[in-house]
């Protein structure tokens, strides 16, 4: 009997300990006892050969931006601690695959770059390390803190109920990229007002060319046309309602003629025949390819789209990213561009070497590493540098230029807000010619107040 | 072992040298069920029961972006979910196409039967159509769902090049961006894909069956419709009603084709209840009202396959 209970635990041991070879973190270095009283530096502690080796796993959401940035982080940060190894893990479903292992604190990475929307999903609930104190006091090489390096919109889109988790990422502005060689051979300039957008769109027809071409299967990407509607026809005012609601603003709010005006504008589109033809059975990539083969004038598309489409994009093809222009009833007589805080990088607090991803966050964000992600990405970090001397492409360059010239605008909900189409997926239903703007908006007013009492119940429950 | 058998061992020494053998035997054998039992019992702990019982404690829950934490809320996500699915068009359309692709998964297993038993009476080249059936059922879904996207691309795609060669232009649209086409579409994909599987199984069970029986039916002189359903479908029946139990309650976890085809559109003409539960999660990060909606579906499926069951068993089958 002892015999056959010992055996019977010796397999329950070798059951177990395979079991947790599948699902733990796969190493087994002693937790760091650092408590937080090393000194962070962002060039890297000159006293590394004192230090035990150490292995810090970064894992990021490889999509748009690809992993040369990543992969250059890694050999600099490696060359400056010399005890550390920067093991990366990429993936373009970085975000799908953190999600589980970061709320179960298995296999959990010392650095997570990915989506923004997980700071305040993760944040609160002290899944990750507060980054606040750092990103507020801490300096980097040229003597500011992260704060002070970044835009006033990028900090506030990096507050989560007044604490922030970490360094931004990419922000990306998101409008109108046009065809340049297209527009320079048929003498058309890009419009500063809708009206003009308006004869454009009538010279481009003219031609044979569609004006516009859009993934139809992500109804999102013209949500730029909407949401800059929201400043232009609305004005701040109307803005501040939509982000921080307030319940005497329920349902009024969604049939505002802001709203009613910038969904028209969507309308009109579909109804007048903008977008290419079979628009709507593209996605993101297909709907590129058709704007690259000149089926297509413009398309509305954010600051990644020449890395992701770099290995389709003919020799010599010229685009520009541009702002969505007013018409001539907007409050806010200003082209805007929508600008989006894209990614963020974070330490999950199951991490195991706080300090040493403290200072791989720090180092992220230096002027260098900022200047070299958009060398090698084409895109923006979301901070303020210079990119003087730089080797980058004119779409680049329009992209930054874009969002240094007009308006930027980025909507920061807070918690209690149910978003601007709280009863209706408002882009979806108006592209596919499914609903009339009336009809959206209708929808949106009578399921306001339900959507309000269910959103303040959750708030308020324990 | 009883006391009688003492008598058999020639001394009391022998049977107690036997009797630890023996339990030496039972020990290393009970080894071997144990860890053969154990992985499968741990594998179904862990998968199955653990998750089910998160799901439906999940479906209690809702998540609280002032703590970052899972709240209690008791019925809140369940009468929610109610309220949607009587109001909100995106639930009455993704039920809708969810109940649309149970007699779809049928219709496969029709067709399979069909192109098994045409494929059993040794038409020319047989065996290669048998590969080119299984070919989807090979292959990963999400390189066929694009190579069946591309076919059916608006402005580069071959079915609407083949249109225009045939002089039928008038019937090119973008099949998959229109509210009309969107879901008929992703119906011929799924049938298309999923008759592989059933054809192989229908086939191996085709194979079993005593030739005696379609010669005695040629002798009678019956035709194809008569030896289907005088000879086949009596004999098949255990197979068939297994595969259209199967395909029903696969209607339910529908989602990934109709995600890379058409995501759900356009607006909510394609979108399926698998696809609405799959957002709550991944683009909202709601894990409760998914698992709300994820209780309720499995309720109603299993009433639903309960069902069908019920009717599969009023079927008299036949022995061989």
């Amino acid at each position: 009997m002892k015999r056959n209970m010992l055996l019977g635990t010796v397999v329950l041991m070798v059951l177990v300990g395979l079991l947790a070879g599948c699902g733990g973190n796969g190493g087994n270095e002693p937790k760091n006892a650092n408590n937080g009283n090393e000194p962070i530096t962002a060039n890297g502690g000159n006293n590394s050969e004192e230090k035990e080796p150490e292995t810090l796993k970064v894992a990021f959401f490889q999509g748009g931006y690809g992993d040369s940035w990543f992969k250059w982080l890694k050999e600099e940060f490696e060359k400056e601690h010399t005890n550390v190894t920067v093991e990366l893990e990429g993936s373009p479903k970085m975000n799908e695959i953190l999600q589980p292992r970061i709320k179960s604190g298995s296999n959990v990475p010392d650095v997570a770059f990915v989506d923004a929307s997980f700071m305040k999903m993760w944040g609160p609930s002290g899944k990750l390390v507060d980054f606040t104190e750092t990103y507020k006091n801490e300096k980097l090489p040229d003597g500011k803190t992260i704060e002070q390096s970044a835009d006033e919109l990028v900090n506030q889109s990096m507050t989560v109920l007044g604490k922030i988790y970490g360094v931004p990422w990419a922000a990306s502005p998101r409008g109108i990229v046009y065809n340049v060689g297209m527009f320079e051979v048929n003498g058309w300039e890009y419009p500063t007002t809708w009206e003009e957008m308006e004869t454009l769109v009538g010279k481009i027809k003219a031609k044979g060319i569609a004006p516009f071409v859009y993934p139809g299967k992500y109804p999102g990407y013209v949500q730029p046309v909407g949401i800059s509607g929201y400043l232009q026809y609305g004005g701040l005012d109307f803005l501040e309602k939509l982000t921080n609601t307030k319940e005497e603003d329920i349902p009024g709010l969604y049939g505002d003629n802001a709203i009613k005006r910038s969904y028209s504008l969507i309308e009109q589109m579909v109804q007048d025949k903008w977008f290419l033809d079979g628009s709507l059975a593209l996605n993101h990539t297909e709907s590129q390819m058709e704007f690259l083969r000149g089926n297509a004038a413009m398309i509305p598309n954010g600051g990644w789209m020449e890395n992701e489409m770099k290995d389709a994009i003919p020799d010599g093809f010229k685009m520009r990213m541009a702002p969505i222009p007013p018409a001539q009833d907007a409050v806010v007589k200003e082209s805007i561009i929508p600008v989006d805080l894209l990614g963020f990088g974070g330490i999950p607090s199951d991490s195991k070497h706080i300090e040493t991803a403290k200072a791989f966050l720090m180092f992220a964000s230096t002027e260098e590493a900022n200047r070299k992600f958009t060398e090698l990405t084409g895109s923006a970090k979301a901070m303020k540098y210079s990119v003087d001397g730089l080797d980058i492409t004119e779409f680049t360059k329009s992209c930054i230029e874009v969002t240094s010239t007009y308006k930027n605008l980025t909507l920061n909900y807070e918690p209690q807000s149910i978003g601007e189409s709280p009863g209706i997926d408002a882009y979806a239903a108006l592209l596919s010619g499914q609903k009339t703007v009336q009809q959206v908006m209708d929808t949106n007013v009578s399921a306001a107040p339900q959507k309000w009492k269910d959103q303040q119940k959750v708030l308020n429950s324990q | 072992m009883k006391s009688h058998d003492i008598g058999t061992f020639r001394s009391f020494f022998e049977y107690w040298e036997r009797v630890d053998a023996m339990k030496g035997l039972l020990t290393k054998k009970g080894l071997f069920i144990a860890v053969m039992l154990a992985w499968p019992l741990i594998h179904y702990a862990v998968f199955g029961l653990y998750l089910q019982v998160q799901t439906l404690l999940y479906s209690f829950q809702s998540w609280n972006p002032l703590t970052g934490r899972q709240t209690w809320t008791g019925f809140y996500n369940y009468i929610t979910a109610f309220r949607s699915m009587n109001s909100d068009g995106v639930w009455t359309s993704a039920i809708f196409n969810t109940v649309l692709f149970i007699p779809v998964n049928i219709l496969a297993v029709a067709l399979a039967l069909v192109i098994a038993i045409l494929l059993y009476h040794k038409v020319p080249l047989a065996r290669f159509y048998r590969i080119v059936y299984f070919f989807p059922a090979l292959i990963s879904i999400v390189v066929i769902t694009m190579v069946f996207s591309f076919a059916l691309n608006p402005t580069q795609g071959i079915v609407n090049g083949l249109l225009d060669a045939v002089g039928l232009e008038q019937f090119k649209r973008a099949w998959l961006g229109d509210p009309q086409t969107a879901l008929i579409s992703i119906f011929v994909f799924c049938i298309w894909a999923g008759i592989g599987g059933s054809n192989v199984i229908l086939t191996g069970a085709l194979q079993r069956i005593p030739h005696d029986y379609f010669e005695v039916g040629k002798l009678e002189g019956i035709g194809f419709w008569k030896e289907l359903f005088y000879i086949i479908m009596p004999l098949l029946w255990p197979t068939l009603s297994t595969l259209i139990i199967v395909s029903t309650s696969g209607a339910f976890s529908i989602f990934l084709q109709v995600m890379l085809l058409t995501n759900g559109g356009p607006f909510t003409s394609s979108t399926t209840v698998g696809l609405e539960m799959y957002r709550l999660v991944i683009e909202k990060n709601d894990y409760g009202m998914a698992s709300a909606y994820g209780i309720i579906f499995t309720v109603i499926g299993f009433v639903i396959v309960w069902c069908v069951k019920w009717l599969t068993e009023r079927f008299d089958t036949a022995e061989y």
